[in-house]
């Protein structure tokens, strides 16, 4: 394995942080969490690894890390041994990570914004993935035709590094990767008159979502009188209505559980990211969930 | 508009403290980038137009709200008309003083209500009292009513306000129709007469004080003949000399009257008398004396009152060598007198040798001293001549600015045959005599003098300090036919819906 930790130069953000690797340190990414996710035969390739697909392969002594599932008690019965069942490997499955990279990902400006915090949390959670064997591709969705690039431990950084901003999130651009394994869109969600297209396509495509917000997206924590210019389309509206902080966080609170309901009906993963929480925290809390 | 509590006023500016500080905040305030206003468009899209500027009208109600505890506590009133006084009963203070108001012209403005002079139902005629009580006269009047309500009609001069306070808790509203004096609206704070009275008038004495800084005109009057006249700014010491011709003999009844209010009576001899009471002290231990005296001064001044202290008299007869120490004395041989040694006693006590009387200024006085009045006296007629005729000692008191002496009488009536004398003493208590205790001989002011005169102002803040009564009002007098209410209630009620309000929005 190999992992090369670059500190923070010139005021570029590093992406694979050695905090974050030493959070996961004994993690295991169970490869049932990857089958959950999946919902395409062929996004994986059958390799022979020992590994929990449906297939027997052969038999191995308990450890207490096996899933208990997995044991054979007629075996045991018969030979008073503890004897765990080992399945043919569906390792090396494909993950794709979409990120929006339109303005509005651009926030805040005076701390990590969501697109640098969201790219962290790629790094990791690509890593943990490389770590399995998995393949890796990383797909900037912006205004401009999307590339689809495959990530490695060596390019982590300069991958990551390499995005840019660009004005708006053309969803459109999202139709352009084929896709063909576990996908995950890490957006803010904010698609304005695009949304239900948006959501459609990444309906049909099975993409999950990861939602990451600032803080003072979810808390808003401004006056009720206040002036807002969009950071996207450069638009200014004014606020003057009392209590506007509690019906916005309403709001918010409904367009969440909104975003919830329409993935689960689907079978997809819809997961909020919170910037007030580290982007490792934020990946731990969904693989405990998710597995 | 008016307010019982201006002060609070001021405080105004600070109501307006929220829309400034709001407006200011919004000056200051710069544009937010936020990554999309995707919900601020649609909240704003959704709420209407007038929510939209709840914010603004959130700050306009605070400020109203503000403003209307300033207000509540700054004590509005405002006037309006006399009918809503129709629950109210009427009481009208019945003492003399009132006479000067036409109060059948207010009684008319209340025929609709309960009317009370005093105790008494209003049955189409006043009767003036010397006094009253007006805190029972009220809470006798509720109880037999049974109402809440009453409306004081008076001038604030025989009312003890002191004693509001043990107005009967039935009482929800109290209002006071506070009657002016016309012009001269003032009162004597302090009054001292104090008449001199030798064989003759010598001297009267008058120290007033008045409540108010206004300048008075001040008619003085004896025996219904005027002979002085002062204007007189806030305080009055005036002595004068009688005529004697303003003695009547056998009609004399000191009286002396100031007038100083415009009043008009129908009753002119009623208009603020001062009687100076003519109180006699009349030795007793000598029966003799005592009745030839009494009967000589009553020819002299009519009638008199007898008292059995020195100290409440304003004429003491004494039989010779009866002394008060403390009366500062003088006293002198006389020619042809016994010639008894006799102390000259100056006024600080001390007692030096005889004296030449020729050298003192009371012989002049004694000798200017003439009464050619007569009496009758069952024995005789009698002059009175100057005592350098008399034979016995002679002790001579001296009280302010008047020499007066005495001698002793004969036990006889008949010694007295060719020079009768006449001894009066007046004791220096005359002035405290005046101010503890008044003995008016008829009805009429002023009044007793344990109520304090007011001037009105004075009176209002007396008023106002009986937190008891929320409705507690004093008319202006020269608006008889508004009432002022006070605004305070509704501004709370208001606040405090207000506030209900603001919490809603």
């Amino acid at each position: 394995m190999f992992v090369r930790l670059i500190k923070k130069r010139d005021g570029v953000w590093m992406y694979l942080e050695k905090e974050a690797i030493d959070y996961f340190k004994n993690y295991d990414l169970k490869e049932s969490f990857l089958m959950k996710l999946s919902n395409k035969p062929e996004g994986f390739f059958s390799s022979r690894r020992i590994g929990s697909s449906a297939e027997f392969e052969e038999y191995k002594e308990y450890v207490p890390s096996d899933n208990l599932k997995d044991l054979d008690w007629k075996k045991y019965a018969r030979t008073q041994k503890l004897l765990v069942r080992q399945y043919e490997s569906y390792a090396h499955s494909r993950i794709y990570f979409f990120l929006d990279i339109s303005n509005s990902m651009n926030f805040p400006t005076r701390r990590l914004s969501k697109l640098e915090y969201s790219k962290k949390f790629i790094a990791i959670f690509s890593y943990l993935l490389l770590k399995n064997q998995n393949e890796v591709y990383f797909v900037a969705i912006g205004e401009r035709s999307p590339t689809e690039i495959r990530i490695h431990y060596d390019n982590i950084e300069k991958v990551l590094a390499g995005v840019e901003i660009e004005k708006r999130f053309h969803y459109s651009n999202l139709l352009k990767i084929k896709a063909d394994g576990i996908a995950f869109l890490i957006s803010d969600g904010w698609w304005g008159k695009d949304f239900q297209s948006v959501i459609d396509i990444l309906v049909s495509k099975k993409i999950n979502f990861f939602q990451v917000l600032s803080a003072e997206e979810i808390d808003f924590p401004y006056r009720d009188f206040s002036e807002f210019i969009d950071s996207e389309k450069g638009s200014k509206v004014s606020v003057d209505i009392s209590n506007f902080s509690r019906i916005y966080r309403k709001r918010m609170t409904e367009r969440i559980n909104m975003f919830y309901d329409r993935f689960s009906n689907y079978s997809l993963y819809y997961y909020t990211m919170n910037d007030k929480i580290p982007y490792y925290h934020s990946l731990k809390n969904f693989l405990d969930i998710a597995v | 508009m008016k307010f019982l509590n201006p002060y609070f006023l001021y405080f105004l500016p600070f109501a307006f403290l929220p829309l400034l500080i709001y407006l200011f905040d919004k000056i200051k305030r710069k544009p937010v980038i936020f990554p999309s206003v995707e919900i601020i468009e649609e909240i704003i899209k959704e709420k209407k137009r007038s929510l939209r500027l709840s914010f603004f009208l959130r700050q306009i109600i605070r400020t109203i709200i503000l403003i209307m505890l300033i207000f509540s506590f700054a004590r509005p009133v405002f006037d309006y008309d006399l009918k809503s006084l129709k629950d109210f009963t009427i009481i009208i203070d019945p003492t003399y003083s009132m006479k000067e108001f036409n109060l059948f012209e207010i009684i008319d403005l209340f025929k609709q209500n309960k009317i009370y002079v005093g105790m008494e139902e209003y049955k189409d005629e006043i009767f003036y009292e010397r006094e009253a009580d007006i805190v029972n006269i009220i809470n006798r009047v509720i109880d037999k009513e049974n109402s809440s309500s009453v409306l004081l009609v008076t001038d604030g001069q025989k009312v003890n306000f002191k004693k509001l306070e043990l107005l009967s808790k039935n009482i929800s509203n109290l209002v006071i129709l506070l009657l002016k004096h016309t012009k001269n609206n003032f009162y004597f704070k302090e009054l001292e007469i104090y008449p001199f009275i030798s064989a003759r008038l010598t001297e009267i004495s008058i120290k007033a004080v008045l409540n108010t800084d206004e300048e008075v005109k001040v008619v003085f009057y004896l025996n219904d003949k005027p002979f002085a006249e002062r204007n007189v700014k806030k305080s009055i010491n005036l002595s004068f000399i009688p005529d004697k011709s303003m003695l009547k003999n056998g009609e004399n009844i000191l009286k002396l009257l100031i007038e100083a209010n415009d009043f008009v009576f129908d009753n002119q001899i009623e208009r603020g008398f001062y009687f100076i009471p003519i109180r006699v002290y009349i030795d007793r231990n000598n029966l003799l004396f005592h009745n030839y005296i009494k009967k000589i001064v009553r020819s002299l001044f009519g009638d008199i009152e007898e008292v059995r202290e020195i100290k409440d008299a304003n004429i003491v007869f004494i039989n010779g060598l009866k002394l008060n120490n403390n009366v500062p004395t003088y006293i002198i041989p006389e020619t042809g007198f016994d010639n008894k040694s006799l102390a000259f006693i100056k006024e600080e006590g001390e007692i030096s040798g005889e004296i030449n009387s020729e050298s003192l200024p009371s012989l002049n006085i004694f000798k200017e001293i003439r009464l050619k009045n007569t009496f009758r006296y069952t024995g005789g007629i009698y002059d009175l001549t100057p005592c350098v005729n008399a034979g016995k000692s002679t002790i001579i008191y001296k009280a302010r600015n008047t020499y007066l002496f005495t001698f002793p009488i004969a036990e006889n009536i008949s010694e007295l045959s060719d020079n009768p004398f006449l001894a009066i003493f007046i004791y220096e208590t005359f002035s405290s005599f005046y101010k503890d205790r008044i003995n008016i001989k008829s009805d009429f002011p002023p009044e007793e003098s344990d109520f304090e005169f007011y001037s009105r102002s004075e009176l209002v803040e007396k008023v106002k300090k009986i937190n008891r009564f929320i409705n507690l009002k004093i008319f202006e007098p020269d608006k008889i036919k508004e009432r002022k209410a006070e605004l305070r209630q509704a501004l709370l009620i208001l606040f405090a819906l207000f506030l209900i309000l603001e919490a809603l929005i």
